[in-house]
């Protein structure tokens, strides 16, 4: 959350620099306050939480634009412009600077009244987003309908349907063998899926009628090298279970157990972890020594919001074995990290992002052509060179501490402005 | 024989070909072909009519109505129920007509050849005569009031182009000549309208415009014979007048029309028929009995008659008609076109029948016509004025025998009229030539060329104190005029005074047995005005002939041509013999020689009312001595006495006749008080609408300023203020606008980055809050 | 006590608003450029503080995109500054306005 006191304080120092920006004379002068009241900006973009526009405001903005600003009016030589004589021809125009000033003024109030006394809208809820997971040993192959749509099919033991959006509320989800009717479903039940929520709808359970249970899933940016872990027990015919890292082999209380007690239909809070490879095993919570499942060199990668449901597949002879399956997602990037950027630029803006780079590319084109000149070897006009008050170049050599001459000593000029050819 | 009537339409055909051959292609010929082939056409015209006449002689004058070819069905209007056919009448008054026409016709056409010698239009003469004949026989022909009406405009429109014949002569002459013409035509188109009134009433009223139609017995009331039998036959079934009495005596009677529906019936037969039956006619809301309807049909009837025959008040054209040729003058207003009005009215006696009305306003108009003009003819100078006046007297003899019932009569004294009066016309022309051959010879004999123009011009040749003595340099014309003018004045036994008793014995008939008023009034002033009529007539004679020249070119005169003698020697003939066709019975035996009534018989089949009279001896006798007695007053005046040196006239120089006398001499200030009383105001109108209403109301005000200022004066509107203005300006506006607003736009681009910059922030600032409001709501 | 998201925010947000003024007000080219980086800082701060709150990473690529492109930008852009200042002997940007309208 943002705080106030930085924001009024970087934000005054804005509104001063920019009303200093238009009081002062010199151009120069002008130019540097900008620079200040970007920078204020760029503040002000990381308390919105927007580190890339900061660092790009100040890159790009300051860095780049303002100082080809300088470069223009040291080279005009416009930090002095004597004001044009009141007298000529600004008679007629007396009435500008008022009409200016109230139209502004009157812009401000326009803008602001609704600003003050309108409300703003709520945001709307996203819509939840739904996949299904089969952990039913013995359901087989199933479709997954809610309502009459379509979502999953073709799931067998261990498949994760992808993410799709459903509409909030209660929906009617349907589980019918895979390829066959919508009428005749295995499991039918209603279940209300919340707005702005992740779900995955699992179906466990033994028997032909596998049971379906709504775990909610957070895909929320996770830390960075970092991973959240969500568990959720899924057989009902297993015990409690914790998850636990024996360490290292022959180290002795080396045992970390990283969740502890998950009942079956129990859903574990999720958990950050780090990324890298860990050793864990499912044991029966009152007995550690009960390895139900080993899940050895386990790989936690970074930025991911993983589910792990421990369910019973059936194996060959009929038993009911515990295993964990893992369901990988990527997390959401961080609001306004740099990948967050990136992810919406070269996906969804790409055109425009190449649209753009066009644009520059005939922005420097057009400034090349519009300044050149031939070059005037003819003659060099000895009359009216213009001599700017400090020069670049002699600022430059003022602060570098040296001359910088020209082959026959006198000190570098610009090329001659009046030499333009007509 | 019996197929004479089928020739008819040659007789309007023959002189029309003539006159197409004349008018063009006359240019090209002689003199000779061009009148040879003009009289030629007039005399075929003859001999069509005297076949006629053959036939109905020898067929019981049985009228007959021929269709000319290729006018079958015209004019058939079936939607209006007009049904006017083309048709020819052949019957007694129109073969009468066709003979006085086409015989008079073709002896003027011979005279003209003389007369005209030496006319550059020559050839058109002859054209417009053969047209004027052939217009002159589709009147007479006409079976309907249609075809009459085609006739009668057309020989209107022959008059004038033969009045006006001179039109170019220099000097105003041709001026004169063609206001004569117009005059004429446009008097006449009054009657005209008179005409069309009645033709539009009796179509109205009968549905028909025919007279009888094919079939019909125009006289049914007359008995007749299964063959004509000699003079004593004839008279003594024309004295029985009974058709039961021949049908006691064993001799066929026609059978009438009282068998044949109304519809059927010409418009004659109609009337009788709705007279019986006491019938009205209406005329949408009003409606009038058949006597009224008859009496308005008549009353126009006789409008169109003063306008053709020239009685008052219409008469006035027919002196200033002596402008044209005087073939012209003979044959149209003296012989033929003229009778055209009283045609009219003797082929519509059943209806003056009846109207009793018409009748007595016929009478007064005739009779007073009689005296006025022959009031007027006495005091003239003019040779031909005085013979155009004396026309008009003699045709108002004519319309008062017809007012008072006397049709046979007023037909008589047409035919012999004709004769007589084309004699008069014609030696008149002679004269003329004589005097002015006389003139040419005398002034070249005595002045070699020095005023030689000047006393041309001033020479009248028609004026008669310019002659005097003729009877020695030109015999045949002095004796044959002399017949006319005995002839004229009803001096037996020449024709006039047969046909002019008759007339003055029915009008007093007239009044004793049928106790009508006007009887005794025409009777009374007709003889008066043939005492003017033998008064003027010789002292005319005095003055042309007897006595002595008066002027050098009275002294050279010749005789004319042959070709203009002839002529006169045959209608001198006939003014003679003429009477002798219709001897009344009881003159003095004559009718044993000559036969009865022979002309009233022979008309009477075709004219109902045409009645005989015995011959009034007293009348007669009186007649008589009135014309002698004036005849000797004007020899004692003017023979006798003479001029005096200023060729004054002797009546003026007496004092108590000279008002009189210059009364008639101004022609009773006539034409001057019609020119007050219709002429100036006419034109004062004419000049006003010309002047003022279409000058300047219409052009100036009207078109000027209203339509053609106001026009352009909405069109400038729309021009400036609306297209350039508004519209333009809206164009333009709206560019200037959206100048204006980019140029206020435009300083939004300053080019200071700082203020895009701040532009750009005030954006965001309104996004912010756009976005943002529904949060602070919440909160 | 912590921080809230809130308080993050607010901090950056005064930056942010700081270095807008810084944007507008200067003259200097230079200097200007610094400012513009120091808002594309405070969003920096900003976006983390949320992812922190979220939880998600998503945030800080987005910051590192945001920081490269910075980059290429800051390269392009003081050679052009270099450039203008070979053209024009100043780096005062109130002189930079031919492009006006």
């Amino acid at each position: 959350m943002v705080e106030i006191w930085p924001f009024v304080i970087v934000g005054a120092i804005a509104v001063a620099a920019a009303v200093l920006m238009l009081l002062e004379e010199n151009a120069v002068h002008s130019a540097l306050y900008l620079i200040v009241v970007m920078a204020c900006i760029s503040f002000l973009f990381l308390l919105l939480n927007a580190p890339f526009l900061a660092m790009i405001q100040l890159t790009v903005y300051a860095g780049a634009i303002m100082v080809l600003f300088l470069f223009v009016i040291m080279l005009l030589g416009a930090e002095k412009v004597l004001p044009a004589d009141p007298g000529q021809g600004k008679n007629r125009m007396r009435w500008f600077t008022p009409l200016a000033v109230i139209l502004t003024v009157g812009l401000l109030f326009v803008i602001g009244t609704p600003l003050l006394v309108g409300d703003s809208d709520e945001r709307l809820a996203a819509q939840p987003m739904v996949r299904v997971l089969n952990v039913a040993p013995d359901a087989g192959i199933i479709d997954v309908y809610a309502g009459d749509e379509l979502i999953a099919s073709g799931l067998a033991f261990g498949d994760a349907s992808p993410l799709v959006t459903l509409a909030a509320g209660e929906q009617a989800i349907s589980i019918v063998e895979s390829a066959a009717d919508q009428a005749g479903a295995q499991a039918a039940s209603t279940l209300t899926l919340e707005p702005d929520s992740v779900q995955t709808i699992i179906a466990y359970g033994t028997g032909e009628q596998p049971t379906l249970a709504l775990v909610a899933e957070d895909l929320s940016s996770v830390p960075d090298r970092s991973s959240r872990v969500t568990v959720f027990h899924a057989n009902p015919e297993a015990p409690t279970v914790s998850f636990v890292d024996f360490g290292a082999e022959f180290v002795e209380d080396d045992t970390q157990v990283l969740l502890a007690d998950l009942a079956p239909g129990e859903r574990a809070e999720p958990v950050i972890l780090r990324e890298g490879e860990v050793d864990w095993a499912v044991v029966d919570a009152s007995n550690h020594a009960n390895v139900l499942y080993d899940m050895p060199d386990f790989e936690i990668a970074r930025d991911r919001s993983d589910l792990i449901v421990i369910a019973g597949q059936r194996i060959f002879d009929g038993s009911l074995r515990t295993v964990a399956v893992p369901v990988e997602t990527p997390a959401e990037p961080t609001f306004g990290s740099p990948r967050a950027i990136g992810f919406e630029l070269f996906t969804t803006y790409m055109l425009p992002f190449q649209l753009l780079a066009m644009l520059l590319l005939a922005a420097m084109v057009g400034a090349i052509v519009l300044t050149h000149r031939e070059p005037d070897k003819s003659r060099r006009r000895v009359i009216g060179r213009r001599r700017v008050s400090r020069p670049l170049t002699s600022v430059i050599a003022s602060q570098v501490g040296t001359d910088i001459t020209t082959a026959n000593g006198s000190p570098a000029q610009l090329p001659d402005a009046d030499a333009v050819g007509k | 024989m019996e197929n004479y009537p089928v020739l008819v339409p040659l007789i309007i055909l023959i002189p029309s070909i003539g006159a197409f051959i004349n008018l063009f292609w006359g240019a090209r010929l002689s003199e000779k072909w061009v009148g040879s082939i003009g009289t030629i056409a007039s005399g075929l015209a003859f001999l069509v009519a005297v076949l006629l006449f053959v036939y109905l002689s020898g067929s019981n004058y049985q009228s007959v109505v021929i269709d000319p070819p290729l006018l079958d069905g015209w004019i058939r209007l079936p939607s209006g129920g007009v049904e006017i056919p083309w048709q020819m009448r052949v019957d007694t008054l129109s073969v009468t007509m066709m003979l006085v026409v086409t015989g008079v016709g073709s002896l003027i056409h011979v005279y003209s050849m003389g007369y005209m010698h030496g006319d550059p239009q020559f050839h058109r003469f002859f054209a417009y005569l053969n047209m004027f004949l052939a217009f002159m026989l589709v009147l007479v022909t006409g079976n309907n009031l249609l075809m009459l009406f085609v006739g009668w405009e057309g020989v209107g429109l022959c008059s004038f182009l033969l009045i006006g014949f001179w039109y170019g002569k220099a000097k105003g002459v041709g001026w004169k000549n063609s206001n004569a013409a117009r005059k004429a035509f446009i008097v006449n188109r009054i009657g005209d309208f008179g005409v069309l009134m009645a033709m539009f009433l009796t179509f109205w009223t009968f549905g028909t415009l025919d007279f009888y139609k094919p079939g019909e017995i125009a006289n049914p009331g007359l008995a007749s014979h299964a063959e004509v039998e000699g003079g004593q036959a004839e008279v003594a079934a024309a004295e029985a007048g009974d058709a039961e009495h021949a049908a006691a005596s064993g001799e066929p009677v026609f059978t009438d029309n009282e068998h044949i529906v109304t519809s059927q019936l010409g418009i004659f037969s109609q009337a009788k028929r709705l007279i019986d039956e006491q019938r009205t006619v209406s005329f949408g809301s009003l409606t009038l009995p058949i006597g009224t309807v008859l009496t308005l049909i008549t009353l126009f009837m006789l409008l169109g008659a003063t306008g053709k025959s020239a009685q008052i008040p219409l008469f006035v054209w027919l002196p200033d008609a002596m402008a044209g040729p005087t073939p012209v003058s003979a044959l149209i207003h003296a012989a033929t076109m003229v009778t055209a009005g009283v045609y009219l009215m003797v082929r519509s006696n059943v209806f003056f029948h009846y109207a009793e009305f018409t009748s007595l306003v016929v009478t007064l108009i005739g009779a007073s016509t009689a005296i006025v003009a022959g009031f007027i003819a006495i005091g003239q100078w003019d040779i031909k004025k005085v013979l155009a006046y004396s026309t008009v007297s003699q045709l108002g003899f004519m319309v008062a025998a017809v007012g008072v019932g006397a049709y046979g009569a007023a037909m008589f004294h047409l035919v012999t009229h004709a004769f007589f009066k084309a004699l008069l016309f014609l030696g008149s022309g002679s004269v003329i030539h004589g005097m002015e051959h006389g003139h040419h010879h005398a002034a070249h004999a005595h002045n070699h060329g020095d005023e030689h123009h000047a006393e041309e011009e001033e020479f009248d040749p028609q004026d008669m104190r310019n002659m005097g003595g003729l009877r020695h340099r030109m015999p045949v014309t002095y004796w044959t005029y002399l017949i006319g003018t005995l002839a004229l004045a009803g001096i037996f036994p020449f024709a006039g005074f047969w046909s002019k008793d008759e007339i003055l014995a029915d009008s007093w008939l007239a009044g004793i047995v049928d106790g009508n008023v006007s009887g005794y009034i025409a009777f009374g002033v007709l003889l008066l005005a043939a005492g003017f009529t033998a008064f003027y007539m010789w002292r005319q004679v005095s003055l042309v002939f007897l006595g002595q020249p008066r002027t050098e070119a009275a002294r050279h005169a010749p005789e004319s041509v042959p070709s203009m003698t002839i002529p006169l020697v045959v209608l001198a003939v006939l003014s003679v013999a003429a009477g002798f066709f219709n001897v009344p019975t009881g003159a003095l035996g004559l009718e044993n020689v000559f036969g009865a009534h022979r002309f009233t018989f022979w008309l009477e089949q075709s004219v109902e009312y045409a009645h005989a009279g015995t011959f009034q001896w007293v009348i007669a006798l009186g007649a008589l001595v009135v014309a002698l007695g004036a005849m000797y007053l004007a020899d004692g005046i003017y023979r006798r006495r003479g001029l005096d040196e200023q060729q004054r006239d002797p009546l003026y120089v007496g004092g108590g006749t000279r008002p009189l006398w210059r009364l008639s001499n101004a022609r009773l200030y006539w034409d001057e008080t019609y020119s007050r009383l219709f002429e100036q105001p006419f034109n004062r109108t004419a000049k006003f609408l010309g002047d003022t209403v279409d000058w300047a109301f219409l052009h100036d005000y009207v078109h000027d300023t209203v339509i053609y200022k106001g026009f352009n004066a909405i069109g400038d509107l729309l021009a400036r203020p609306i297209d350039l203005g508004l519209i333009d300006g809206a164009v333009n506006g709206l560019g200037r606008l959206t100048q204006a607003i980019s140029a206020g736009l435009r300083r939004v681009q300053s080019g200071y980055v700082r203020v895009y910059a701040l532009s750009l922030l005030l954006g965001v600032v309104l996004v912010i809050i756009v976005l943002l409001l529904p949060l602070l709501g919440r909160g | 006590m912590v921080v809230q998201t809130e308080a993050f925010i607010m901090l950056s947000m005064v930056l942010f608003v700081l270095g807008t003024l810084g944007v507008l007000l200067k003259r200097n080219a230079i200097l200007v450029f610094m400012s513009i980086e120091l808002m594309l800082n405070a969003t920096n701060l900003a976006i983390a503080a949320f992812a922190h709150q979220w939880g998600q990473v998503d945030g800080h690529l987005f910051v590192f995109f945001i920081i490269t492109v910075a980059a290429a930008e800051v390269a392009v852009g003081l050679a052009l500054i270099v450039a203008i200042f070979r053209a024009k002997r100043s780096i005062n940007i109130d002189e930079l306005h031919q492009m006006e309208g």
